[in-house]
């Protein structure tokens, strides 16, 4: 799942996620994200931006915890903006290399995610 | 200087003097002993504060410092002998109620034993200047989000242009147009403060970019001069960015008998205003291609506009004509922030 307020960066992220072979939602607000949250049936890693619309995605990240999704953190600002809460979470500064993508995959997927 | 009560009948010339430079400047000005205990202030304290002398002296005075800055005031004054100088930033309680923030900063007076006899003081208004400050911090935030912002968006176009590239030449071309679109609407958004984006504005800006020579002949605009929020600005460039380039390699602009028409119109549906964007391609064959291009520019129109500016978007071809309608929701709901 990625969570996502710009067309043009979210449109990438899926794009190479797709590339990778992942099924990919793509929300691009909280209220958006939280009802795919409870709409699709499971949800392996979120990349999730910070900053929705002006707004912190705290709502989203507080739900993807309470069900136990990986959670990647990304953001345009300093990380000195992160609730204490999600201090812990995974986090990454945009833009991304594929291979700091694949990385940080490969090493927060949780073990069902993976075919066996 | 020196009395509190008026000039005293007798005054010398250089106490006149004084006197005239203590009222006419734009600063306040008092005197005090012990630990801020003020025993004269000039005309400037009364009128900001509206206080009478027996409001002000004594320390009376600490009663118009805003209650979170009074520790402040009052801790600066222990310190005062030690330091040998007054010095803080507090705010100070106008008379209609307000406060403003002022800079406070005191010399002491010595006599003969180098004792302190008392202590001439300035306030100094900075309440701009603090503000400024304030919004300058924000700026500059923003700024840094903002560079941050377009390096993400030029690394997704890369990555997404080099993925659906059939060779580096057809890479290096469809990539540097593509940035030069997103440079050209960077152009647009910074003059957006004083020039409000124009949906008009855009389609120009992009038209002749591309395909001047053609602009007169072959295409139509005609619409009202609705602006566009800015937030939407670069994502639509882009997709208007797509289509022109479609158009010219695969559609009615890559004939001369082909004919571009975009009209556009506002309209209500559902509790908000909408612009409607209608991109009509006739008079040409179209090429196969147009249908696929690179597939960039379709998933953006019919994929990326939905998400994030909640547009409806729908694309069709026929063998001549091409259409491409973008419905847009102009103002999203009051608890959106414009992020420009």
């Amino acid at each position: 799942m990625v969570v996502e307020d710009d067309a043009l960066v979210g449109m990438g992220l899926v794009c190479a996620l797709e590339e990778l072979g992942a099924r990919v939602f793509w929300s691009t607000g909280i209220e958006d994200a939280l009802e795919q949250i409870d709409t699709v049936d499971r949800i392996d890693l979120a990349i999730v931006d910070l900053n929705l619309h002006g707004g912190i995605s705290t709502p989203v990240l507080d739900r993807l915890q309470a069900q136990g999704v990986a959670i990647i953190i990304s953001t345009g600002y300093d990380t000195a903006n992160i609730d204490a809460r999600f201090q812990s979470l995974p986090y990454t500064e945009k833009p991304f290399t594929r291979a700091k993508m694949c990385g940080l995959m490969a090493q927060h997927l949780k073990p069902r995610a993976i075919p066996l | 200087m020196g009395m509190r009560e008026g000039k005293p009948a007798s005054t010398t010339r250089t106490e006149r003097w004084l006197l005239t430079l203590v009222e006419g400047m734009p600063q306040m000005v008092w005197r005090a002993v012990g630990n801020g205990q003020w025993t004269w202030a000039s005309p400037q304290w009364f009128r900001y504060t509206g206080l009478t002398p027996e409001e002000s002296l004594g320390d009376a005075w600490l009663d118009a410092i805003h209650p979170e800055d009074r520790g402040l005031a009052v801790s600066a004054w222990r310190m005062a002998d030690t330091l040998d100088e007054y010095q803080t930033e507090l705010r100070v309680r106008a008379a209609d109620g307000r406060y403003k923030w002022f800079r406070v900063c005191a010399d002491p007076v010595h006599d003969g034993d180098n004792t302190i006899v008392e202590w001439l003081g300035t306030s100094t208004d900075v309440h701009d200047l603090r503000q400024l400050q304030a919004e300058q911090k924000v700026l500059v935030a923003e700024l840094q989000h903002r560079t941050r912002n377009l390096i993400a968006v030029v690394h997704s176009i890369f990555m997404q242009t080099i993925s659906s590239a059939a060779s580096v030449d057809d890479f290096r071309n469809r990539f540097e147009n593509r940035l030069a679109a997103l440079s050209r609407v960077q152009g647009l958004l910074s003059t957006s403060q004083q020039n409000p984006i124009t949906i008009r504005s855009l389609l120009d800006l992009e038209l002749n970019a591309l395909a001047e020579a053609r602009v007169a002949e072959q295409v139509t605009l005609s619409g009202p001069d609705t602006i566009i929020r800015s937030a939407t600005a670069q994502t639509l460039a882009l997709g208007v960015h797509e289509l022109s380039t479609n158009a010219l390699k695969y559609g009615a602009l890559s004939h001369c008998g082909g004919r571009l028409h975009i009209r556009w119109y506002e309209h209500a549906a559902n509790d908000q205003q909408w612009l409607c964007l209608e991109w009509n391609e006739t008079g040409a064959p179209i090429a196969p291609e147009a249908q696929h291009g690179t597939g960039y520019g379709r998933r953006l129109i019919e994929y990326a506009l939905p998400r994030q500016l909640g547009a409806r978007t729908r694309i069709r071809f026929g063998a001549d004509h091409m259409t491409c309608f973008i419905d847009l929701p102009l103002r999203r709901g009051a608890g959106e922030v414009e992020r420009g």
